[in-house]
């Protein structure tokens, strides 16, 4: 019996010391993060509208997710640009069909492990959490009163965007203009990704394979960390500024079906307080 | 002001109880509060305080039951004494726990406090006057299988003012008496005891820029660990404890990649009339918290010891050691001897000399290459030759002090110290301080029930007085307490920068002590400087007014 207690107490001390701590090597020090942008004083801005940010967890295995993407393409037509939408593929109902496009991405990988997805569809307005939980909607009749539930909220951030692009070198720089309208605390941080319209690929549905099926505002990149980079305000009521990031578009994309995501989130709890969309082009 | 006093001895009289019995176990607790009134005086720089009164508070209570316990800490801090972090602002119960021991097992639950060997990779502990409170909260288990074996294990948050840190610390430790374990080795002369520790944090994945472009790739665990070993023989003693911790990039160590590593050795001999010890250490990135971009005091995982001495008068501790958790190395050498009484220099009753010596100093510290910068964030920071000492000297202290006893009635310690502080251990600039400090200490008894002590403090230094360091300057300081009917004192103090601002830090205070019961009530000028508890510190704002305690147990 004694033998036995040895035995486990040193298989739990092995296997403690073994699992607790992690070695990163020296060549992976480094991980590419994105542009963080230059942030000077900004002009106040004229468009005060409250957005919401819609992010849908699609996968092209996935039978269900057509109808979610009935259901935000019915509430962009509803809301218009009131609403910006995402769709990631990620998980493994996203594993792409043999020759077909792989749509999945790194960062859609990591938003998806990171906010716990059980599965595809799975949709989150503007990363709200409920008593510390995700609020992950997995039915995509329920989207539309979470939409609605979400919408109306006073603005605290006023944000626009715009893009200046280089078709020669495909390089751009955009730039954002925040206005304080109330006194925000925490720090918050602006993440900018490349979503692009019109792609074509095979898509499980309901009544079978889909071989043309299109997919739109599909997540392709993210121009700053996929948490966002630092916004340099102090975050008071009135302040105003404007940061100009660079991005450059991969030779795969096509310039004219890409647009810019921008949304402005709490970096501890990830709440997003404000999102916009501008064309790449 | 009478009816705080009234209120004060109204509460006196109200925590004199005895512990109580309350279903079958035992209740007892203990009462500090510590209040301050100060008031705007440029000459020293000491800041308004728009809130007049400020106060820190404390109560704790403890239920004992056979080998079960339970308790809870009442803490305020409305709004907290000056040089106390405003994070603690508020009120509320700040520490519970409940326990259970038995011979073999010790489980705690709730808040806890607990150290593996001298603390390099783990200790959680409080100091209330450095604002400093790491308990944990959650699990910890001790478990004694078998005489000389005690094994630890934890698993907690640590406390971070009113919250708790964002990192997971697990932990485990082991720690084996070879003379109970060793059959014919349990009457030796020689004992020995080894240990073995290792701890581990995990934290959320964040975004930290290296640059522009790039963001660090962190490990989201970091473990350390370390092996110890207790040795005794005779009059002879030897303890060494050397840890490493694993890549850790944090704000301390500007987030390089680099392992770390600590030494700590002390050996000591001691006899009747003669005590020596010998210790050294080394320090090489050894910043552990249980959030990678915690700075300040809280959230430290581990402690590493300080290695100079602590001095009790004022203008000595004017410059304190700080621990260098980046790097340094340090020497100590501590002798006691007491001449006997009855000899030429021991006279009727005896003197004791006490001679203490330590420095410490920068580690070795190479750049990686030519394009690398030494501690370059997102790098291996440096390589270090172990044996190697540092070019720059952090701190220097030679100090000796005589105790004698002149009569039946009087004693006098006279005590010098050359002390070098470089204010680089403070993230300061400038020339490193040499300081030769003097302090005559005499105390007289007229009688069973009045005792009078004073002291005379002088220090001389090598830089003259800056406006932006208000201890630089020389120094001299008077002090006068009186003891009477044991239980009430009187004393009163100033410390003058003569050759410097000229600015007087006068102290008034009385204190009475009644069984348990202690009230002080003082009123001066505070000096801004800081306060040092075993190379831990705090800075001390300037302050201008009154300032009063009350401590209670029962």
């Amino acid at each position: 019996m004694k033998k036995i207690f040895n035995i486990i107490a040193v298989a739990l001390v092995v296997m403690f010391v073994a699992v607790s701590c992690d070695k990163i090597e020296e060549n992976d020090y480094l991980i590419y993060s994105g542009s963080s942008g230059d942030w000077t004083d900004g002009a106040r801005v004229s468009n005060t509208e409250q957005r919401i940010f819609v992010e849908k967890y699609t996968g092209v295995r996935c039978v269900n997710c057509p109808a979610a993407d009935t259901a935000i393409t019915k509430l962009q037509q509803q809301y218009g640009h009131n609403l910006v939408a995402v769709s990631i593929h990620a998980g493994t109902l996203a594993k792409p069909w043999s020759g077909y496009e792989d749509l999945r991405t790194e960062v859609g990988d990591a938003w998806y492990g990171y906010f716990g997805i059980p599965s595809n569809p799975s949709v989150l307005v503007n990363r709200e959490q409920n008593n510390g939980t995700w609020n992950i909607i997995t039915d995509a009749n329920a989207i539309a009163s979470a939409v609605e539930a979400t919408m109306g909220a006073e603005t605290q951030v006023a944000f626009e965007m715009s893009s200046a692009y280089d078709d020669a070198s495909r390089s751009g720089i955009v730039t954002a203009n925040l206005e304080f309208l109330k006194d925000v605390e925490g720090e918050l941080t602006l993440t900018l990704v490349v979503i692009e319209d019109g792609l074509e690929g095979k898509q499980k549905t309901p009544q079978g394979d889909v071989e043309d099926y299109v997919f739109n505002h599909v997540f392709r990149m993210a121009i700053t960390d996929l948490w966002g980079t630092d916004i340099d305000a102090d975050g008071k009521r009135g302040t105003c500024r404007e940061g100009k990031i660079k991005f450059a578009l991969p030779e795969q994309y096509v310039a004219e079906n890409c647009h810019i995501v921008g949304f402005i989130s709490d970096k501890n709890t990830k709440y997003i307080l404000q999102a916009a969309e501008t064309s790449v082009k | 002001m009478k009816k705080l006093l009234v209120l004060l001895g109204v509460f006196v009289v109200t925590v004199q109880v005895q512990a109580q019995a309350l279903l079958g176990g035992q209740v007892t607790g203990n009462f500090q509060i510590d209040a301050q009134v100060s008031k705007q005086d440029s000459s020293i720089g000491a800041e308004d305080v728009p809130q007049k009164l400020l106060s820190n508070v404390f109560a704790n209570l403890l239920y004992t039951n056979g080998g079960f316990s339970a308790g809870i800490r009442f803490e305020s801090y409305l709004d907290p004494l000056l040089g106390f972090n405003s994070q603690y602002k508020g009120a509320g119960i700040a520490n519970k726990f409940m326990s259970y021991q038995n011979e073999m097992i010790d489980i705690t639950a709730g808040n806890f406090y607990e150290q593996y060997g001298s603390g390099l990779i783990f200790r959680s502990y409080e100091d209330r006057n450095l604002g400093l409170d790491n308990a944990m909260m959650g699990v910890n288990v001790k478990v004694r299988p078998i005489d000389g074996i005690l094994l630890k294990a934890m698993v907690g948050k640590q406390r971070y003012y009113w919250d708790y840190g964002k990192g997971l610390v697990r932990g485990i430790d082991g720690e084996f008496a070879l003379n109970s374990l060793i059959k014919g080795f349990e009457e030796s002369k020689t004992r020995v005891t080894l240990g073995a520790g290792f701890v581990s944090r995990y934290e959320d994945d964040q975004t930290i820029l290296a640059n522009d472009e790039y963001k660090l790739n962190l490990p989201l665990n970091v473990g350390a660990g370390s092996f110890r070993m207790d040795l005794a023989h005779g009059n002879w003693g030897l303890q060494a404890e050397y840890a490493m911790k694993s890549q850790d990039p944090n704000v301390l160590n500007n987030y390089i990649y680099k392992w770390g590593d600590a030494l700590f050795v002390s050996a000591s001999y001691s006899k009747k009339g003669l005590g020596i010890n010998l210790q050294a250490k080394r320090i090489d990135n050894m910043g552990f918290k249980s959030e990678r971009t915690a700075t300040g005091e809280m959230l430290y995982i581990n402690y590493i010891p300080a290695m100079s001495k602590q001095h009790t008068y004022a203008l000595m501790a004017l410059y304190p050691a700080i621990t260098q958790v980046n790097g340094e190395m340090g020497i100590q050498a501590d002798v006691t001897y007491t001449i006997k009484k009855g000899t030429l220099l021991g006279g009727k009753y005896g003197t004791t000399l006490k001679l203490n010596y330590s420095q410490i100093m920068s580690i070795d510290k190479q750049a990686l290459n030519d394009s690398t910068s030494i501690g370059q964030k997102g790098t291996d920071g440096y390589t270090s030759d172990f044996f190697k000492v540092g070019d720059e000297l952090y701190y220097q202290d030679f100090n000796m002090e005589i105790s004698k006893k002149l009569s039946s009635k009087s004693k006098l310690n006279l005590t010098y110290a050359y002390i070098a502080f470089n204010p680089v251990m403070e993230n300061e600039q400038g020339d490193i301080h040499y300081n030769n400090v003097v302090v005559a200490d005499y105390t007289y008894k007229l009688n069973n029930k009045n005792v009078i002590r004073g002291e005379l403090q002088w220090l001389k230094s090598n830089i003259e007085y800056f406006d932006e360091d208000k201890r630089s300057g020389d120094w001299l300081m008077a002090l006068v307490e009186w003891n009477f009917t044991s239980a009430f004192f009187v004393s009163v103090s100033d410390q003058y920068n003569y050759n410097g601002s000229k600015n007087h830090y006068y102290n008034v205070s009385v204190g009475y002590t009644h069984n348990t019961t202690r009230f002080q009530l003082g009123y001066g000028k505070q000096r801004k400087g800081l306060l040092c508890i075993g190379g831990v510190c705090r800075e001390v704002p300037a302050s201008n007014g009154l300032t009063f305690s009350l401590t209670s147990s029962f």
